[in-house]
């Protein structure tokens, strides 16, 4: 005997015919993934001087190019009118960039968008798929992760890398808890809530383009799309609320919160009061009724604060509530609260 | 040495529900029974005025101070022990301790903090199979057992469990000259009708007025007086004329998983027929019969959409024109049970399909926040009419009769507010022939109109052997039903016993008697 | 037409209170069916004509028959509870797959598969896609309000930035996006009938998944740690006369969070 243990070298015989020679596993790794990289879903949307990437979709490129030292691939569905964002997207960190051209994919559906991406990831295999936590972004990955049999971490709020390995972090029950989450097939995936990672900076840059031709089995039957707001914004990606309550009794204040929020670069949302007032539309509604709402700072003028309410905006970062009524439940749930009429606060804030 | 200091005119001690604003120079927040005695020794040797104040919940002004100090008993609060004697379990309670406060310790069946009165007590309740609790529910569960006591406090349950009169074991009452009288239910009794009792180093006996309170029908018009009375009942209901609750023994019943069921009727006057009928069926066995007549349904509808408050009430079918609300204990016989409530319902123009029951804590409580949306949203609309019209108030019947005179009663309700053009709607106790009528009013001469209204009312109840006020008490907005019910010489006699156990006339002024002229 | 509505039964977070170290107390709390699943149903039931049937189910421990029992009350017609230890620690995928197991064993002929958007109790929503995935089915998002057309539905669903219009073919899963609060109670009759409706009970091996499929051996994520995040909510109040002070105040708050 050779004294070594457990057979590890040849001349020991071992019971078992089909085994590798020892150590040989663990230097060529042949149980292991050869995933690498990152890839990005990068929603379009359409602004007033055409299409636009979305915040969340820059934000995501730019954590994924700190995250990895192999390729960032950002995947995007649209028409010739998207070339404009090609320099962008390379400055934003991009190497590869799939550009889905399908006529059939220039309105979105979530079937045909998770059949393409996943065929991408097929191609790709990266090491790890990010999706913005945007309400298309929410229902597309875990299409794609079922599809795949892949883990999916929803709605993170932080991402770190081990070597190519991710912790996705993540709040869980009602934001008491940060949980550290990996998942334990490659490709992982994860949706990150929109303003969890920085913008990076605008720059043009240069990359490699590559037209991915797919062509979708299902396509839905969409009647319409109508767009809600004008300025196609959502209280969901507001990263400053200003959401108005029951105690805001004069509807001009309502002019002078949006005047505000203009200038503090907020949104403005509210309870359910204003919108069965017809004061506001429901798609501004934060609460079980209406959106849930996760800013980084939730300022509440005139609200009560009802648990139906309070499920909606629980999430908030930093809360300020002002309500004249000490006895109002907001109190009890928000950072810093002012017993003050929200009426003359918002309108001294407006005069600043 | 307790904590004492002057009041500012908007200060939250100068009114109550009633939104009735008194006067008053210093609140006094006693932390226990010895500074709460200190404090009345000194003022009752200053012959200064202190009124009694806990959680300002009442809606007769009776804890608004016309003058002198308040006493305010907010400091004076928690469950303090469990016991049990031949009656059952009973919780010993401070005076500020509110009713859902001892039924949530109650309902938390962790009674290590608590003192065993009796040997034993705590973990015997805690063992029992089912968790117990104080059944008086005078709607407003946020008001003090102190407050509940001194006004002899009734609400829905009264249907079933009584007013809170029959639930108290024992009291500790500061008496107006500073001593204190600790004793059970049983310790004294009158003998005919002459008083005796020993407080401290005094001895009291007097002679107790020589009217029967009417007890046939809820009732919570002045103090209790009857030949051999026991002298917790001259305590109960005496709204702090006659002494202070300093600590008191409540007893307990089991509690029982509920199903609470709201029946809707195409007309009030379906509702008002099923009523006899439900009350008279054993097998329903309801433990409480509130109303809801098709106005008040109106009104909640109305305020539906803007109303916080309404933010979880389910929403009113449009075909109802009236509602019956009940809760039943749940037992195995449900179905059977059931079925004799489809028979009435059936024969008055309903059917099971037209209503909603729930048995969790939170349906039961949807349709509770509806019942209760009616008198805050009445409340709210008069808080509105304020700024126009400052003398304005609400205007609430609290009217009680016998089972007998309660068609009689309603008939006699919306004939006189009709003839006089008045807008109202009818809800609340049915069970207990003791709906409130409330007035919307629109202008200060529908006030005129309703105020005189009322008298007639109140005339017509006492009439028909019932009570002006049912539940609300006297306080110092309904002191011209003393006179009605008792006359001139009741209300003296009454303010005879004030004499022997107050003779600086220092506590609670103006409450039941009126101020000294 | 047969309607399969998923349900969950979660703790009530609206009666869950605050310690002092703001770590929400859950003790105590009572169950109940998730709001969110109850408007699901709530709007299956307005659509369902005579004839119909309306299939509730769920994953959950023993006592989640309640949330079924509450269904069956408010009228669903029948009801499954899909329990087995082995399915404790699920996550998304090894839920939806025991779902999807479900649906192909003991419905798969339903005209519509049914979800509330999320669980109140924090969940993410994700469920009703990756069933959707796994029956291969089309599947509808933030739905509002749903009609019948036909032998389809049409939904509107919610964008946020557009509010879609689109026909809901056969089998799809659709997943209602808001609560009503002031949804209906059951009824005296729904609750009488619902007492002779009985909840059939599905294992594992019913759903003939092995135990490396479910639960916590067969989920693809794995919390690595967690961290307790103490009470962000600092709770200072100031009570202010002058507004303007207020309005610098937040206007300062604002600058420093930039």
């Amino acid at each position: 005997m050779s004294g070594c243990e457990g057979g590890s070298c040849s001349t020991c015989g071992t019971d078992d015919p089909n085994r590798l020679p020892p150590g040989m596993l663990k230097a060529y790794d042949l149980n292991q993934s050869t995933a690498d990289g990152i890839l990005v879903w990068t929603e379009v949307v359409e602004g007033p001087d055409g299409p636009r990437i979305d915040d969340s979709g820059a934000e995501l490129i730019g954590a994924a190019r700190n995250l990895t030292d192999g390729r960032v691939f950002a995947v995007v569905f649209g028409g010739t009118e998207l070339k404009s964002l090609y320099g962008r997207l390379f400055g934003y960190g991009v190497d590869t960039l799939y550009h889905v051209r399908e006529k059939s994919l220039e309105r979105y559906s979530p079937e045909a968008y998770a059949e393409c991406i996943a065929s991408l990831m097929d191609r790709i295999v990266p090491a790890a798929v990010l999706i913005g936590a945007t309400s298309r972004g929410r229902e597309v990955a875990p299409r794609i992760a079922a599809k795949m049999g892949l883990g999916l971490t929803a709605d993170c709020t932080g991402l770190r890398a081990d070597g190519r390995k991710l912790i996705m972090t993540r709040p869980a029950f009602g934001g008491n808890l940060m949980a550290d989450i990996e998942c334990t097939k490659y490709p992982q995936m994860a949706t990150v809530r929109p303003g969890s990672f920085p913008r990076p900076e605008d720059s043009e840059g240069q990359g490699t383009v590559i037209y991915w031709q797919f062509c979708p089995e299902c396509i839905k039957d969409v009647i319409s799309d109508e767009p809600m707001e004008e300025d196609g914004s959502d209280i969901r990606d507001a990263k400053v609320l200003i959401s108005l309550g029951d105690g805001i009794r004069d509807r001009s204040l309502i002019d002078v919160a949006e005047s505000v929020a203009r200038k503090i670069g907020a949104q403005v949302s509210c309870s359910r009061a204003l919108v069965e007032k017809g004061w506001m539309p429901r798609s501004r509604q934060v609460g079980m009724s209406g959106r849930t709402v996760a800013p980084e700072i939730y300022l509440a003028f005139g609200i009560s604060g009802a648990v139906q309410h309070r499920a909606g905006m629980l999430r908030s970062g930093k809360v300020i509530a002002v309500n004249n009524d000490p006895d109002a439940p907001i109190h009890s749930f928000a950072d810093l609260s002012f017993i003050a009429d929200a009426g003359d606060v918002l309108r001294a804030m407006d005069r600043e | 040495m307790f904590y004492r200091q002057r009041i500012r005119s908007d200060s939250k001690y100068l009114t109550d529900e009633s939104k009735m604003t008194g006067k008053g120079e210093h609140v006094i927040i006693p932390l226990n029974e010895g500074e709460l005695r200190e404090a009345v020794r000194i003022n009752n040797s200053k012959g200064n005025p202190i009124t009694v104040s806990a959680m300002r919940t009442g809606v007769c002004g009776g804890c608004v101070p016309l003058e002198g100090d308040v006493i305010s008993l907010e400091r004076m609060s928690g469950v303090l022990g469990i016991g049990r004697d031949e009656r059952g379990y009973f919780a010993r309670v401070l005076p500020c301790t509110t009713i859902e406060e001892i039924n949530t310790v109650l309902r938390g069946r962790d009674f290590s903090k608590l003192a065993d009165v009796t040997e034993g007590a705590r973990e015997s309740l805690a063992g029992e199979p089912v968790p117990y609790f104080y059944p008086v529910d005078p709607t407003e569960m946020g008001g003090s057992i102190g407050g509940n006591i001194a006004c002899n406090a009734s609400g829905p349950r009264t249907y079933r469990y009584g007013p809170t009169r029959d639930w108290i074991r024992r009291l500790m009452v500061v008496l107006p000259e500073g001593q204190y009288v600790d004793f059970k239910r049983g310790d004294f009794k009158a003998e005919g009708r002459r008083m005796s009792f020993p407080a401290g180093r005094s001895y009291y006996s007097f002679d107790i007025p020589t009217y029967d309170f009417n007890t046939s029908v809820k009732n919570a018009a002045g103090p209790m007086f009857h030949e051999d009375m026991d002298l917790i009942d001259m305590f109960v209901g005496s709204e702090g004329i006659f002494g202070i609750i300093a600590e008191a023994d409540v007893y307990l019943a089991p509690w029982h998983p509920l199903m609470s069921n709201i029946l809707f009727f195409p007309s009030d006057s379906d509702a008002l027929a099923a009523v006899k009928e439900i009350r008279s069926d054993e097998a329903i066995d309801p433990e409480f019969l509130e109303y809801m007549d098709g106005r008040s349904l109106e009104l909640l509808r109305g305020v539906m959409g803007s109303d916080p408050a309404m933010v979880r009430v389910p929403r009113i079918p449009d075909r109802a024109g009236a509602a019956l609300f009940f809760d039943m204990m749940m037992t195995d016989d449900m179905v059977d049970r059931y079925s004799h409530v489809a028979a009435i319902a059936e024969r008055h123009g309903s059917s099971l399909e037209d209503s909603w029951c729930g048995h969790t804590e939170g349906d039961r409580a949807r349709m509770r926040d509806m019942r209760h949306s009616i008198p805050r949203s009445i409340f709210e609309y008069v808080a509105s009419l304020k700024q126009g019209m400052p003398g304005i108030h609400k205007m609430g019947t609290d009217m009680s009769v016998p089972d007998s005179a309660a068609d009689e009663m309603m008939a006699y309700y919306s004939e006189q507010l009709d003839a006089a053009g008045l807008e109202y709607v009818v809800f609340g106790h049915i069970g207990n022939n003791h709906p409130h009528v409330e007035i919307i009013l629109k202008s200060m001469d529908d006030f005129e109109k309703a105020k005189e209204v009322y008298g007639r009312f109140a005339r017509k109840a006492v009439e028909l052997g019932g009570s002006p006020s049912a539940e609300h008490g006297i306080g110092k907005i309904k002191i011209d039903y003393m006179e009605l019910l008792y006359g001139r010489e009741g209300v003296e006699q009454i303010r005879k016993v004030k004499d022997i156990l107050d003779p600086k006339g220092i506590l609670c002024r103006g409450n039941i008697l009126g101020a000294v002229q | 037409m047969r309607f399969a509505v998923a349900v969950k039964q979660v703790p009530d977070t609206m009666e869950m209170s605050v310690d002092e170290n703001g770590s929400l107390v859950r003790t105590g709390v009572p169950a109940i069916l998730n709001p969110y699943d109850e408007q699901a149903l709530a709007e299956v039931l307005r659509i369902r004509e005579s004839g119909d049937e309306v299939v509730v189910f769920t994953m959950g421990p023993p006592q989640a028959a309640e949330a079924l029992r509450r269904c069956l009350e408010l009228g669903a017609d029948s009801a499954y509870l899909i329990t087995d230890r082995a399915f404790a620690g699920a996550d998304v995928y090894a839920t939806a797959r025991a779902l999807a197991a479900f649906i192909t064993g003991n419905i798969p002929d339903a005209s519509l598969y049914v979800f509330g958007r999320q669980a109140i109790d924090g969940d993410t929503g994700q469920v009703p896609y990756e069933v959707a995935a796994l029956l291969d089915v089309q599947q509808f998002a933030y739905t509002e309000s749903l009609e019948r057309d036909g032998d389809s539905f049409l939904a509107v669903q919610d964008y946020g930035h557009v509010r879609r219009t689109a026909r809901v073919p056969k089998g799809s899963v659709v997943s209602f996006g808001t609560v009503d609060p002031n949804c209906p109670l059951p009824s005296i009759r729904g609750y009488l009938e619902s007492l002779g409706r009985p909840i059939k009970e599905v294992d594992r091996v019913a759903l003939g998944l092995g135990v490396y499929s479910v639960g916590l051996k067969g989920s693809l994520t794995r919390i690595v740690s967690t961290e307790s995040v103490m009470s962000t909510r600092r709770n200072r109040r100031v009570e202010i006369s002058n507004p303007a002070t207020a309005a610098d105040f937040i206007m300062t708050e604002l600058e420093g969070s930039r």
